[in-house]
């Protein structure tokens, strides 16, 4: 009587391998080495493609009974799929010294550089797929902090440079300000001109300014569409943030936490105190009050609250944001208007109580 | 240049590993070159190593040829100095998690045969389970769970007898304790697997910050 006999078949980097029950290679077909066709070859097999290299492999072997973790059907073999065959574990831990054994490379640092290719192909393609629009979004919302601060330096500048043509000139709006200046081809043209004690000027020189007040200017313009573009995703993004505190302040709490899938993993506690590390640190350190808000003090629902409120407020709003937040990333559905409601009427309470 | 250690290089007060990869910066380090070979400055404001290795560490487990599994490679400013000491022959495997920091580790990788990137949580070393053993896990994660992270990192790829190489950032452990006790709450919880063989704070290099290199028993 013949024993049955088995062989394990197993493939990775170096190629298809086919090991006896002493975990002993019996054949083996090793694969071009070039990181691109390697990584090819191997999702051909996870597919179940009968590569050349299997069939190789197996014409090589004296027998018909094969265990393997490669989902593949041939004829003329009797071939057991399953998962987490000890063969497979054999080669990855192995996988330096059989590639060297199998003459799939000649030297350590062959391995290395052939290693390192296809993880760089790898890293690639896991950052290309995990890229998700949120990040997107926090950059656009970072943008817009950035254009705010630049906006009021720049504005600033403006005033103390065309003041000094013309101090007389009082609009407190920055963004008119510059509008102003930048369409005025002589201080005499203003609408509301009666003399001036400024500086008089001539023509370069009025030039530059003017020129300098039309890119203030056009900073404002730029901020005005990021706002649009950002209302416009924040409600493809996260819907149900965006509803209960507006698409800007929802934009930058996902820009704090990282993501919203951060964001959606966070307790409320941390949610309420985004943008305020630096006073809960002080405070962790024993100086200083610990703090009832971060960002969302900014938002009227705090504002509207007289101070000695505001903890109890900023409770209540954090504990919103966060189902908000989880609705958001985890369901898709929209419930933005059941928990605006909800949370007016807690606010609501607060502010009597 | 008179080698402090192997691969490590001392010249008036600075550090050098030799460049794996002649006419690439990683940082924007200086670069001497002398005798044919170019010699990158190994910075200890910018690597704990280098703070290490510059505040007295005696012994460097990381030589030509070693495997390491680097844990929190970040940018790669300190793993292309591994890289450069371990030569061509040597390997080091960089877990980093943060994508963002990935992509510039990546433009490292690109230039150094012997660094190889994985994108992946140093929580789940099933992740990247194909890693082989190595002769040096050295960590530098910041979380305030890292010697956990360390311990089940060692008993997946450490080989027996192979060195953990750590920086700790007392601040990342527990904000409101002092750093001494966090050391001293420290080495107990390591000793349990490895036995110590230095301890070095890296101040005024990194504050509130210290380095420890260990044993596999």
């Amino acid at each position: 009587m013949t024993e049955n006999k088995f062989v394990f078949l197993a493939a990775d980097i170096p190629g298809v391998f086919a090991f006896d029950r002493d975990k002993n290679i019996v054949a083996c077909s090793t694969f071009p080495r070039n990181p691109k066709s390697i990584l090819g070859k191997l999702e051909e097999l996870e597919e179940g493609t009968d590569l050349d290299e299997v069939r190789e492999v197996l014409e090589r072997v004296d027998t018909e009974n094969i265990v393997t973790d490669i989902p593949i059907d041939l004829d003329g073999y009797n071939i057991e799929v399953k998962e987490n065959i000890s063969a497979k574990k054999h080669l990855i831990e192995n996988l330096r010294e059989i590639s060297k054994e199998c003459g799939f490379v000649q030297s350590d640092s062959q391995f290395n550089r052939i290693l390192r290719d296809i993880q760089v192909i790898r890293t690639r393609d896991g950052i290309k797929s995990s890229v998700k629009k949120d990040r997107f979004v926090s950059q656009a919302v970072s943008a817009l902090e950035d254009l705010r601060r630049i906006s009021n330096e720049l504005s600033e500048r403006l005033r103390e440079w065309y003041g000094l043509h013309y101090p007389e000139l009082n609009v407190s709006d920055n963004e008119k300000y510059a509008e102003l200046v930048s369409g005025l081809d002589k201080r005499e043209d203003s609408d509301d001109f009666r003399g001036s004690m400024g500086l008089d000027l001539d023509r370069p020189d009025t030039d530059v300014v003017r020129s300098f007040a039309n890119h203030v200017s056009s900073v404002y313009e730029e901020m005005k569409e990021l706002k649009e573009y950002l209302e416009e995703v924040m409600d493809d993004v996260a819907p149900n943030l965006t509803h209960l505190i507006g698409s800007e302040m929802a934009a930058q709490l996902i820009s704090l936490a990282g993501s919203l899938d951060k964001l959606a993993r966070m307790p409320s506690s941390k949610i309420q105190l985004l943008g305020a590390e630096k006073a809960l640190f002080r405070h962790l350190k024993g100086k200083g009050k610990p703090p009832k808000h971060g960002i969302i003090f900014n938002h009227p629902y705090i504002q509207n609250t007289p101070d000695n409120k505001r903890g109890k407020a900023a409770r209540a709003i954090a504990s919103k944001l966060m189902m908000a937040a989880r609705t958001d990333n985890y369901t898709g559905k929209f419930k933005g208007k059941k928990y605006k409601d909800e949370l007016e009427k807690d606010l609501e309470r607060i502010r009597n109580e | 240049m008179n080698e402090k250690h192997p691969g490590v290089f001392e010249d008036g007060g600075r550090f050098y590993t030799v460049n794996l990869a002649p006419g690439n910066k990683v940082y924007g380090e200086d670069i001497v070159k002398e005798n044919g070979e170019e010699y990158r400055e190994w910075n200890p404001n910018r690597s704990k190593l280098s703070a290490a290795l510059k505040k007295g560490l005696s012994e460097l487990p990381i030589k030509k040829g070693s495997k390491v599994l680097y844990l929190g490679a970040a940018q790669g400013t300190t793993p292309s100095h591994v890289s450069d000491i371990i030569r061509k022959d040597g390997v080091v495997y960089c877990v980093e998690f943060s994508e963002r920091a990935m992509r510039d580790l990546l433009d490292v990788c690109e230039t150094r045969s012997n660094m190889v990137p994985v994108l992946a949580d140093a929580r789940k070393p099933n992740e990247y389970g194909w890693v082989e053993m190595v002769d040096v896990l050295y960590q530098d994660v910041a979380q305030p769970d890292q010697i956990k992270i360390l311990k089940r990192n060692a008993r997946s790829f450490l080989k027996s007898g192979g060195w953990v190489m750590i920086a700790v950032k007392a601040r990342a452990i527990d904000v409101t304790k002092e750093p001494g006790e966090i050391y001293k709450d420290i080495k107990p919880e390591l000793e349990e697997e490895f036995e110590i063989s230095e301890f070095i704070e890296l101040d005024p290099f990194e504050g509130d910050h210290c380095f420890i290199v260990a044993r596999k028993a």
